[in-house]
């Protein structure tokens, strides 16, 4: 029981900083047909921000999601602006291969800077939240954690009430099924589009925070992010909203079944394996159109 | 990638032949061994780059774990140059031949995907590749130290003189992959290839078999690959896990892009490109990334393409203007129509 | 008719889609109030046009006039938000939201919620079978739903010059009759209309004017009454003379 308990608890967490991350990515796909590389740099820079603010300026954990918000949100327009506006409109080349390549470079940028700016240590980043909070006989959980899964719901609570019921949220769903209606009924899309990316870069920046204050702050902090993100959008079925959060924690279970029942050095080879066979008979994932995917 | 509409006629041959002459005679009259040695890589790196683009760029599939392939070819014709008596240039095709191997193997479980799915399939089985590599303790592969003192094609050769026979072989396969891969660019293979990357149920629906001719494309992109990876091993003595790496992966593909993605030139470009920044900077390796990065940016801003899709545009509209024609389609257009495919394929 | 009267002016239109050109100089004025039936034959640029003067195809020379004003640098976007209203060819709904998110799009410039719940109102009251299917995914609705959800979506806000493309298009002819009721409806009222259609059946019923669109330029105008009675252009776009009673479909 103690062990099914570990399981849940673990998956919920888990599944609450995935879902976080990746609905960002799925919004930026579904919206701008983007596979953002990026976002693994956004959740680093969180990191950082974090750093800076807890350890460094001593400010709280408030202003350090704060801080941490409005850095990602401009650096997540400034990639739109840089490595998908340029090449929106013009025909000729794969334009999924390749923005998945210029969002990729600017990720390679973002790693390299914060290398050689804070150098390849790790940081340790002071608790947001102290203390533990005892769940059951022998299974507890830092307080930390409880406020990340608080928060990562919250968020994406609030995503979802901002899609389904403000006008700005219902005319993004709309651009994401079809742009040109959506200009003829006077939608600024080339606005829209780096606003959006910027709203689900943030919303990695917050992830960021939150990770870099359970294990630590460093310019690699982002990299399994990323992967995790891409295969639970791929999972829960490209462009789906719902989906994705449903394959946040369907990922976030298989991994910590995995990690509590066999041992955490097996967890993430058992669960590339779990993917691989899901990706080859159901490729589309959970929720996704079956031509998606398929030849 | 010029179809029969941009048929530029003899004038590049000639000037791709007086290039590959001109480089041929080099190390005659300069023997700075540091360049040499820097440009037999770059050779080197140029048939893995052309073996990639063919995949990514002219098939259009996203595959993302073609170093692994790579390595392939250089450990097993490394294991076999140190364990057979197999003549070196037969291990060299031996390299080939297991990593064309390796390729059909990776492309059957991607053969009903395309797209992002492709990718982490092919991704997770680089990584995969990798790990048990680096994990290995049997001593078949030397685990994360690789496998050393590879006596490659001239090991009984002296030094200035191997180095020049490097040189030599390996400008000759670059040319000779280049040439391959143009020649079935204008191919039905390479016809159909493409095709089915630009209108996959159009071209499905005139006969083209997407699952066959994909596996084709993996096994060819694979030999030449495991080509490379031999060429890499002999010349450099040894072979190890390290050219696997997410920043080799990222570095080639960066060329691979700002070289031009489905264009003959474009890896050559690409890879040259690669090798004088690399030169350029090689006492502040730190930043490497931050300029390709940001080079990859500004290029394809500017050429979606690619400087090989550029300059291809930029010569057809100076011909077109020698001729006194109208201007062929602007950079950004649609230059070809795969209609041609339908007509060529049974 | 005057020049500045005219709500809308296209004056030598040239456009088209990379290589190939459409539509090679056309001249058309719409007046305040009057409703203009477009024909033609098929791929001669009737579409082409409508995308033109809402800014979804570029034009590479010409000039389009909304009220006098020049609509040339304008993306569709802002010719949305200045009042001209398209309704395209096939509906293009947005598929994964409901009926009314879907009409509610239709509204998006207007700013106020009190405005764009009376709009919601009207299209309600103009086609009230929608009412019933307001939650409704928009992808799983029937042809005749979906034209109508396409018709309200465009009717949300005051157009200053309402653009309709082809509305009987893939209809079964008793939905078609539905379609057209509410389409006389609005060329009896005082919008500017700009239609285009295959189906002679209906023009007659709801035209003050009907053009002659062929290989890109305006080749006929006049009453409807005329051009219906003039036997070249029945038999070459409409396919037989028409009669009162039984119109070619």
């Amino acid at each position: 029981m103690t062990e099914l308990v570990a399981i849940l608890v673990s998956a919920v967490v888990l599944g609450s900083i995935y879902g976080l991350v990746a609905v960002g990515m799925t919004l930026i796909y579904g919206v701008l047909r983007v596979f953002d590389m990026s976002q693994g740099s956004m959740v680093m820079v969180g990191g950082f921000v974090g750093w800076a603010t807890l350890q460094s300026a001593h400010l709280g954990a408030v202003p350090a999601i704060g801080i941490a918000f409005a850095v990602t949100f401009v650096l997540g327009v400034a990639t739109q602006l840089i490595s998908v506006q340029p090449l929106l409109g013009r025909i000729g080349f794969d334009f999924e291969m390749i923005t998945f390549i210029t969002t990729f470079a600017v990720a390679m940028v973002l790693g390299n800077v914060a290398l050689e700016v804070f150098g390849p240590r790790q940081r340790n980043v002071p608790p947001l939240v102290h203390g533990t909070l005892d769940v059951y006989h022998g299974v507890s959980l830092p307080w930390q954690s409880v406020a990340m899964v608080a928060v990562s719901i919250a968020a994406m609570v609030a995503l979802w009430l901002f899609l389904a019921r403000s006008r700005y949220g219902i005319a993004i769903r709309a651009v994401a099924q079809d742009p040109d209606a959506a200009r003829l009924m006077g939608v600024p899309i080339r606005r829209m589009f780096p606003l959006v990316m910027g709203l689900a870069s943030a919303l990695g920046g917050v992830a960021g925070v939150f990770l870099g204050a359970q294990f630590f702050a460093s310019p690699t902090a982002g990299d399994l992010p990323l992967l995790m993100a891409l295969i639970v959008v791929v999972f829960g079925g490209l462009g789906s909203l719902p989906g994705t959060v449903y394959a946040a924690y369907a990922i976030g279970l298989t991994q910590s079944a995995a990690a509590v029942l066999i041992g955490t050095t097996w967890s993430l080879p058992i669960l590339y394996a779990v993917i691989l066979v899901v990706l080859v008979v159901r490729p589309h994932g959970l929720a996704g159109h079956p031509s998606q995917a398929r030849l | 990638m010029s179809g029969p509409r941009h048929a530029r006629g003899v004038w590049p041959v000639l000037g791709g032949g007086v290039v590959v002459a001109l480089a041929a005679m080099l190390p005659l009259i300069w023997s700075n061994g540091y360049a040499i040695g820097l440009l037999t890589t770059m050779f080197i790196t140029i048939v893995l780059a052309a073996s990639w683009n063919f995949l990514l760029g002219m098939a259009g599939v996203w595959n993302f774990g073609q170093l692994a392939l790579y390595a392939a070819g250089g450990y097993a014709a490394g294991a076999l140059m140190l364990h057979t008596s197999l003549p070196p240039a037969l291990a060299l095709v031996g390299g080939g031949l297991a990593s064309m191997l390796l390729a059909v193997v990776v492309a059957v479980p991607t053969l009903r995907l395309f797209g992002i799915y492709t990718a982490l399939v092919t991704f997770a089985f680089a990584e995969v590749f990798r790990l048990v590599i680096v994990n290995d303790g049997s001593g078949l592969t030397g685990g994360p130290y690789g496998l050393p003192a590879i006596d490659g094609l001239f090991g009984s050769v002296a030094a200035p003189s191997a180095a020049r026979a490097y040189y030599w072989t390996a400008l000759a396969v670059a040319v000779a992959s280049v040439g391959a891969v143009a020649a079935i660019v204008r191919s039905p293979l390479g016809l159909a290839l493409r095709a089915l990357r630009d209108s996959l149920p159009y071209a499905s629906a005139r006969g083209v078999d997407p699952l066959r001719y994909r596996v084709a494309a993996f096994g060819l992109s694979g030999f030449l690959a495991g080509l490379a990876g031999g060429l890499y091993a002999s010349f450099n003595g040894s072979i190890g896990p390290e050219v696997m790496g997410l920043t080799e992966m990222s570095i080639t593909v960066t060329m691979l892009v700002v070289g031009g993605l489905g264009t003959v030139m474009g890896p050559v470009l690409g890879t040259a490109l690669l090798t004088a920044i690399e030169a350029a900077i090689s006492g502040h390796p730190a930043i490497e990334l931050t300029i390709l990065g940001a080079i990859l940016l500004v290029v394809v801003t500017l050429f979606p393409r690619g400087l090989a899709g550029a300059t291809s545009a930029g010569v057809d509209r100076f011909a077109a203007w020698l001729r006194e024609e109208d201007a062929p389609v602007a950079e950004n257009e649609e230059v070809e129509q795969p209609q041609s495919a339908g007509t060529l394929i049974r | 008719m005057r020049a500045d009267c005219a709500v809308l002016e296209v004056r030598g239109l040239v456009a088209g889609y990379g290589q190939t050109t459409v539509l090679r100089g056309v001249d058309l004025e719409l007046a305040p109030g009057e409703s203009l039936v477009l024909v033609g034959p098929n791929g001669h640029g009737k579409s082409t046009l409508l995308r033109a003067i809402s800014g979804l195809v570029a034009a590479s020379a010409g000039d389009i006039r909304l009220d006098g004003h020049p609509l040339g640098p304008r993306s569709a976007e802002q010719r949305a938000a200045l009042g001209v209203v398209h309704i395209p060819q096939g509906d293009h709904l947005f598929g994964d939201l409901t009926v009314e998110e879907n009409l509610l799009m239709g509204a998006f410039p207007r700013s106020s919620w009190r405005e764009r719940r009376a709009a919601l109102g009207r299209a309600y009251e103009l086609f009230p079978h929608l009412r019933g299917r307001r939650r409704q995914r928009a992808r799983t609705l029937s042809g005749g739903e979906r034209r109508q959800v396409a018709l309200g979506r465009g009717l949300m806000r005051e157009a200053s010059v309402l653009l309709v493309d082809e509305p009987s298009l893939g209809l079964a002819p008793v939905v078609v009759e539905a379609v057209y009721e509410a389409i006389g409806a609005i060329a009896r009222s005082s919008t500017s209309l700009l239609l285009v259609e295959e189906s002679f059946a209906h023009i007659d019923a709801i035209a003050d004017r009907v053009c002659v669109l062929e290989l890109g330029r305006i080749v006929r105008s006049g009453l409807a009454a005329e051009l219906g009675a003039d036997a070249t252009v029945a038999r070459s776009y409409l396919g037989a003379l028409p009669s009162r009673d039984s119109g070619p479909a």
